[in-house]
């Protein structure tokens, strides 16, 4: 008997599963993937704001709802939002004014990224599968509301493979005060191979960035001299166990891994090491401030890290969802939104906006996707007794994108005149994830992974490409 | 993928095209009026040559059926239930047929007379209801081919490709191999020289006896077992929270493979051990994920339930039978015959079983533990009385909203009856009724009692059912319709013993309103003649604040006497201390069990588009459970496993096969482990699969009788070495010319360093687990990696308490599943944080140390060091160049530095 491989069998054995892209440049003999088409953006920046950003009082302007403000907002008592019913109508916390060429809409709450705007498109109509923080996050990260799936960043180095040699292909910020809704399997890999696992890097933390880059102080053995030596001598070790077994390429790949950590010793440090940036550069991003300084520093470094050759960067604005007596660590704006917005608003202002000057000036936006989002928005009708909060609303977001293929200055889709719902062009996380990749070369449709059944896609069975935020290409 | 697949769900009134009522629609003529609109719209798509959603209209089958959407397109003499006229209709957003055009309002008023008239149509269009094709390799009965063993099948796929097996091994391969893959943990180098030297004929198969009967086999293998159920010891999601009882299922694992549990036994229990006495099996069904955060829109907890149901079915496809049963939540499957209405007749299956621990009935020991207590406790307040004050020596404790227990003489009764005559406030309300007999709760709907009430609030919240439905709060509670004197009555299955009723209005603890402070408890034996058991009438009148201990006075006594009291208090808290934490060890994460509402298919499996109901049933093509709509909740999970681990199933005893055959060769015979349907890959050697499955039901479901076979085989000892013909032809290794080389999982590797620095704990195996994460104890729990260890983190790594979602530290890099999915197969990736985690943690440099600690103790000389080294971790002795290099290493950087590189070794992660 013999076995005619399908090609999916010799994926399967070829090594935990290669396919899609990645596997089209192995077999080509190339290091570099094959693209399906011709990419507008080489890397992307994310920034994720989770808890739920309010759409109401930020992009999306609703006069009608100013208008209401103070009645009530579900007459009949029919509806039940996720934690309470509705109050009555609230208009923007914020004054919204036009800006820029394209007189795009912002409030107050953006003064900063409001100069931006004709750089920026929106999609005021966003809206998500559940209310429910965890999976609503897993869901704008993965496209699934049940965890486990593996995120964007992980799709796509899986497709687009590794470009810088001495650092991670898909690297992820956290907010400095904790993790986001569900943690860490928000960047996680899920099914695909490990490496395409997230690395985060701990910017509070100079010495160690990423986790066990260097051994422990405590261990004075482990002096970089005899740290190098030990290297090598594994290395040798290594090469006379590989002597009788070539062509093992589990083992010569183990070999290479631990190159590649003694490269990443050196590049780390000086990747997360702000103080090489200009005194300007580092006053736009204001990387001192108190409060909106951790951002600014995640972004700066976040544009060092694109810059040398990081495929994918996920930025945290705002960390886990737990109730707090002052402000809220997230955006989840239940109790009081001038308060908590008000916080949040002005460190995504600084460091969103000062990241995109900086990519324009450096050159870098025109092939730099930038993205912004959250898991969810909020409701027109007020909650609480004092009616200051906003409950979720799964009905109705806006994310933004600039850079990297997009055109600026225009809006995509709209919510009904409150803003409660995504009424004119809905748009799941399919259609941002569709979008993505296409700016990046691939075809999310075709990008896929075999498990439990099933050929995988970040898009599930969904998804269509936002063409009318892109700028014209032949493609 | 064209696949042939005719089914047709609907279960059709007999005799609907039979009879076909002269009504006074116009008749009209399938020929002459109908086809020609297919054929001109519709035939392209829904075709011979195309079957878009799996739809098409030359087959009166699958117009009946309908397409992969589960809805019945044609519904003869119902125009308004047939999906086909929705859909020309244009009443379907993203499904308006056909597409792109629309069919004149003419056309359309034909297809509806035509169905209205019973859509008669002509006998070339075949039958109703066609047999589905079952030919599929795995759907096929177990076919057993004449055989000498496992190498006459490889050798032959082996020749038939032109290649051949590779020598054997040798031994301190071999054993090097058979520790790492059938323990997790290398031999000791005594154990290798012992194996080495043993010269008597029978010398492997002495040492594989004695791998086989160790207790480290249980443990290597129950953590394949718990990755393809997707085990966690948290609920996952955003709080993320512990499961401390959890740890119970794993150990039952362990304990299973260890005592070489027949694989049918060991199937059925997880599915319905509470009916098998194995009660911590069941901790499978609820194994996974659950979102602890309820919203309070009832449409999105609708969709969690659905979510946590689809887990069950998921796992149970794809671990038992290696169906991918989810697949067909929204649709009929794409690929394999599982219909829609199959997947919701699984869901009625599983749809009594929610989320939670459940109370174990006591083991005897615990029970005789918790009668001596009882005995003690009843002595020592016997005794203590004196010593009450006086006003109060009669009464007990006033009610409280928690929970209130009712001791009295032991009786034997069939009916408990609990009146309830006044409130706090609002009509009385109470979360749980239970009544004990011999430490078990014996009115739990579970175990077959039946509650009635003099009527219920009718509320979604408050149910009669959760009277005695085992779980509590006042999400679960029951209240009485009437303001007083409305009862609850509980039927027991049959007349017990009792001496203890258990009753609460929020064990939660957050409600204190309609809780019953006047009351009383009657029994029977027989109907209707009740005597009264106990009342409220012996109780504090009820205040509000929290019940105290009566207030016993030694002082007034003489010092002696007061002494002696004092004692006797202390030893009476003691225990019910003691009595406490006795009953609270017998609560085990493995589901609750009630008796569900009806369950419907749902249209595109939206919560809210009910389509007909469904009785609880297995794949229909396969089986039929025959079971009715209101079917037991217990009945109807014993049938599923007793048919999903009978010997007619053609799937279960292949599946298993193939995973021990994975885990052996690191890749199975068929390599799509949980997927044997037809989108699966076919298996390299079907003769081979088949063979191992009907050895392995031929010996009682022996999983260890399969090992026995595969590690007597010389396929599985031959050497691993490199053959550069062998590797033009078939790189892989797929067809087995060597020993596939491979590296360690995750847990392996960990132990395997524990084992050779000498700090494995081997002893400290079972029970709770040891965490790897300091808990901050926030309401979303917030897991930080420990910093130091220590003894107690030196267990085996299966013992590590199983945090979802989250990666442990060092060793999670290497492919660690995270618990989130059922995981077949873990993917074995090679990445440079691996090598930063195991050159730099905490964790590792010192271990590395211990090692250089340890080589310094055991031996002098530098020399030996080395030789030591080597044989505790490759099994075998340097070379005199690596002998050499090693000597003069150490002699300049040190022998931490030397262990820290021994540890980081390829020979040391890899299977020989």
């Amino acid at each position: 008997m013999s076995i005619s491989y399908s090609r999916r069998v010799f994926l399967q054995s070829a090594g935990g599963g290669l396919g899609g892209l990645a596997l089209t440049a192995m077999l080509a003999g190339e290091g570099r993937a094959e693209l399906h088409h011709a990419p507008m953006a080489k890397r992307v920046i994310q920034i994720f704001c989770p808890g739920g950003m309010s759409q109401v009082d930020t992009f999306d302007y609703k006069p009608e709802l100013e208008k209401r403000t103070g009645k009530p907002f579900d007459p009949e008592g029919t509806l039940q939002f996720f934690a309470s019913k509705p109050g009555n109508c609230q208009g923007s916390h914020w004054k919204f004014r036009q800006h820029g060429e394209s007189g795009l809409w912002a409030s107050d709450l953006f003064p900063k990224l409001a100069t931006c705007v004709d750089d920026m498109a929106f999609i005021y109509s966003m809206h998500s599968k559940t209310a429910l923080h965890g999976p609503a996050c897993f869901m704008m990260n993965t496209g699934f509301t049940l965890p486990g799936f593996p995120s964007m960043g992980s799709w796509v180095t899986y497709g687009l493979g590794r470009e810088a040699d001495d650092l991670p292909a898909f690297v992820v910020l956290p907010d400095p005060r904790g993790l986001p809704p569900g943690g860490i399997i928000n960047w996680g890999a899920g099914f695909l191979p490990a490496e395409h696992q997230a690395t985060t890097l701990d910017t509070s933390n100079p010495t160690q960035p990423i986790a066990d880059l260097f051994p422990p102080r405590d261990f004075a053995a482990a002096t970089p001299d005899a740290d190098r030596a030990g290297l090598a001598f594994l290395d040798q070790l290594n090469r006379m166990h590989l002597e009788s077994r070539s062509g093992n390429s589990e083992l010569d790949a183990r070999i290479k891994a631990y190159e590649m950590a003694a490269r990443l010793q050196l590049s780390a440090p000086e990747v997360t090491d702000l103080s090489n940036e200009t005194v300007a550069t580092q006053q736009l991003y204001d990387i001192d401030h108190p409060e909106t300084g951790p951002f600014g520093r995640q972004c700066l470094l976040a544009r060092r890290l694109v810059q040398r050759g990081v495929r994918f960067v996920q930025i945290y604005c705002g960390a886990e969802n737990t109730t707090a007596k002052k402000i809220r660590p997230n955006w989840d704006s239940h109790e009081d939104l001038v308060r908590d917005h008000g916080y949040w608003g002005a460190v995504l202002d600084t460091g969103a906006s000062a990241l995109l000057k900086d990519l324009k000036r450096q050159g870098m936006l025109d092939d730099t996707l930038v993205i912004c989002t959250t898991e969810f928005g909020r409701q027109p009708g007020a909650q609480g007794g004092e009616g200051k909060g906003r409950d979720h609303n799964a009905g109705a977001f806006t994310a933004w994108l600039a850079g990297g293929g997009i055109r600026g200055g225009l809006g995509y889709g709209a919510t009904d005149e409150l803003g409660f719902k995504a009424i004119e062009s809905p748009s799941y996380s399919y259609d941002l994830h569709a979008t993505a990749l296409h700016l990046l070369g691939i075809d999310h449709t075709r990008l896929t992974f075999y498990h439990n059944g099933i050929e995988r896609r970040l898009t599930d069975v969904h998804g269509h490409v936002i063409r009318e935020i892109l700028h014209e290409t032949g493609n | 993928m064209n696949i042939k697949r005719n089914i047709s769900n609907q279960r059709l009134p007999v005799l609907l095209f039979a009879v076909v009522l002269a009504c006074e629609v116009q008749a009209v003529d399938f020929k002459q009026d109908i086809e020609p609109i297919f054929h001109a719209h519709c035939i392209d798509c829904h075709g011979s040559d195309e079957q878009e959603s799996q739809f098409r209209l030359d087959r009166l089958a699958t117009m009946l059926s309908g397409g992969n959407s589960g809805e019945p397109a044609v519904v003869p003499g119902k125009p308004d239930e047939s999906f086909l006229l929705k859909l020309i209709r244009h009443e379907e957003p993203g499904k308006e047929m056909p597409p792109g055009e629309s069919l004149s309002k003419g056309e359309i008023e034909l297809i509806e007379q035509w169905i209205a008239g019973g859509a008669k149509i002509p006998e070339s269009y075949g039958p109703a209801k066609t047999e589905v094709d079952l030919s599929h390799w795995a759907f096929q009965p177990v076919k057993r081919s004449q055989a000498s063993g496992i190498d006459e099948f490889v050798r032959n796929t082996l020749t038939a490709n032109g290649l051949k097996q590779s020598p054997a091994a040798e031994r301190r391969v071999l054993i090097r191999r058979l520790y790492l893959v059938m323990l997790g943990i290398p031999p000791t180098p005594h154990q290798v020289e012992a194996f080495v030297t043993d010269e008597s004929e029978g010398a492997w198969q002495t040492l594989l006896e004695r791998v086989l009967a160790s207790s480290h086999y249980g443990e290597r293998w129950a953590t394949y077992w718990l990755d393809l159920v997707r085990f966690g010891e948290t609920h996952g999601f955003e709080m993320n929270r512990e499961r401390p009882t959890a740890w119970q299922y794993r150990d039952w694992v362990i304990q299973s493979f260890n005592d070489d549990k027949p694989y049918n036994e060991f199937v059925r229990q997880q599915i319905a051990g509470d009916t098998l006495g194995a009660e911590v099996a069941t901790g499978f069904l609820v194994a996974g994920p659950v979102d602890q955060v309820k919203g309070s829109d009832p449409k999105l907890r609708q969709a969690q339930r659905m979510n946590e149901l689809d887990d069950m079915i998921n796992t149970t496809g794809t671990a038992f039978l290696g169906l991918t049963t989810g697949c067909a939540r929204c649709h009929n499957h794409k690929f394999d015959p599982i219909s829609q209405r199959d997947y919701y007749s699984m869901q009625a299956v599983f749809a009594g079983v929610q989320h939670g621990d459940r109370s174990l009935p006591p083991s005897p020991e615990t029970k005789q533990q918790i009668a001596t207590l009882d005995a003690e406790i009843a002595e020592l307040t016997g005794r203590l009385k004196k010593f009450i004050a006086e006003d109060e020596s009669k009464l007990r404790p006033s009610v409280n909203a928690r929970q209130n227990e009712e001791v009295f003489e032991k009786r034997e009764v069939r009916f408990i009856r609990f009146t309830i005559q006044k409130t706090t406030g609002g009509d009385g309300c109470i979360d749980e009724l239970e009544v004990y007999a011999e430490g078990s709760n014996v009115a739990l709907a579970s175990s077959g009692a039946k509650a009635t009430s003099s009527g219920d609030f009718v509320h979604p919240k408050h149910k009669l059912m959760h009277i005695n439905d085992g779980r509590h709060g006042n999400d679960r509670s029951w209240i009485v319709d009437s303001a007083k004197g409305g009862w609850v009555q509980i039927e027991l299955a049959a007349p017990a013993i009792i001496d203890r009723v258990v009753w609460g209005r929020d064990r939660d603890g957050q409600f204190a309103d309609r809780l019953p402070i006047e009351y009383r408890i009657e029994s029977a034996l027989e109907a209707g003649k009740w005597e009264l058991l106990v009342s409220s009438a012996d109780r504090e009148v009820y205040s509000g604040s929290k019940p105290s201990e009566p207030e016993y006075q030694f002082a007034k006594f003489p010092a002696e006497e007061a002494v002696q009291g004092e004692k006797w208090l202390m030893r009476l808290q003691a225990a019910r201390d003691e009595k406490k934490e006795l009953e609270k060890s017998t609560l085990v994460y493995a589901g609750t069990f009630s008796q569900p509402g009806p369950t419907h298919r749902l249209y595109r499996g939206e919560p809210d588009a009910k389509r007909e109901q469904v009785a609880p049933n297995a794949i229909e093509v396969f089986t039929s459970l025959n079971l009715s709509s209101d079917a037991p909740e217990r009945d109807r999970r014993l049938s599923l496993a007793n048919w999903v681990a009978s010997t007619d199933n053609p799937l279960t005893a292949r599946v298993i096969v193939n995973r021990l055959w994975q885990f052996h060769f690191g890749i199975g015979i068929v390599d799509t482990p949980s997927d044997f349907g037809l989108n699966g890959t076919p298996p390299s050697h079907p003769e081979l699969l088949d063979w191992m499955a009907s050895e392995l039901m031929e010996h009682d479901w022996s999983l260890k009788h399969v090992h026995r076979l595969i590690l007597n085989s010389d396929t599985w000892r031959q050497s691993n070495r490199p053959n550069a013909d062998a590797v033009r032809v078939d790189a892989t290794s797929r067809l087995l010319w060597r020993f596939p080389p491979r590296r360690l999982e995750a847990e392996a590797i960990r132990d395997s360093v524990l084992a050779v620095t000498g700090v494995l704990d081997l002893q400290n195996a079972g029970g709770p687990g040891f965490s790897p994460f300091e808990v901050e104890m926030e309401n979303v729990r917030h897991y930080h990696a420990k910093k130091t260890f220590g003894p107690a983190d030196w267990r085996r790594m299966i013992y590590m308490t199983k945090v979802r979602q989250e990666r442990e530290q060092v060793f999670g890099a290497f492919d660690c599943p995270d618990a989130s999915m059922v995981v077949p197969k873990r993917s074995r990736s090679t990445t440079p944080l691996q090598a930063l985690n195991l050159l730099n943690s905490e964790f590792v440099m010192q271990q590395a140390d211990l090692f250089a600690k340890r080589l310094e103790k055991e031996s002098d000389t530098r020399p030996q060091q080395i030789t030591r080294a080597w044989q505790l971790c490759f099994q075998r002795a340097p070379t005199d160049e690596e002998l050499a290099d090693s000597e003069a290493f150490i002699q300049q950087e040190g022998i931490q530095q030397f262990t820290r590189a021994m540890l980081n070794a390829n020979e040391f992660v890899f299977i020989p």
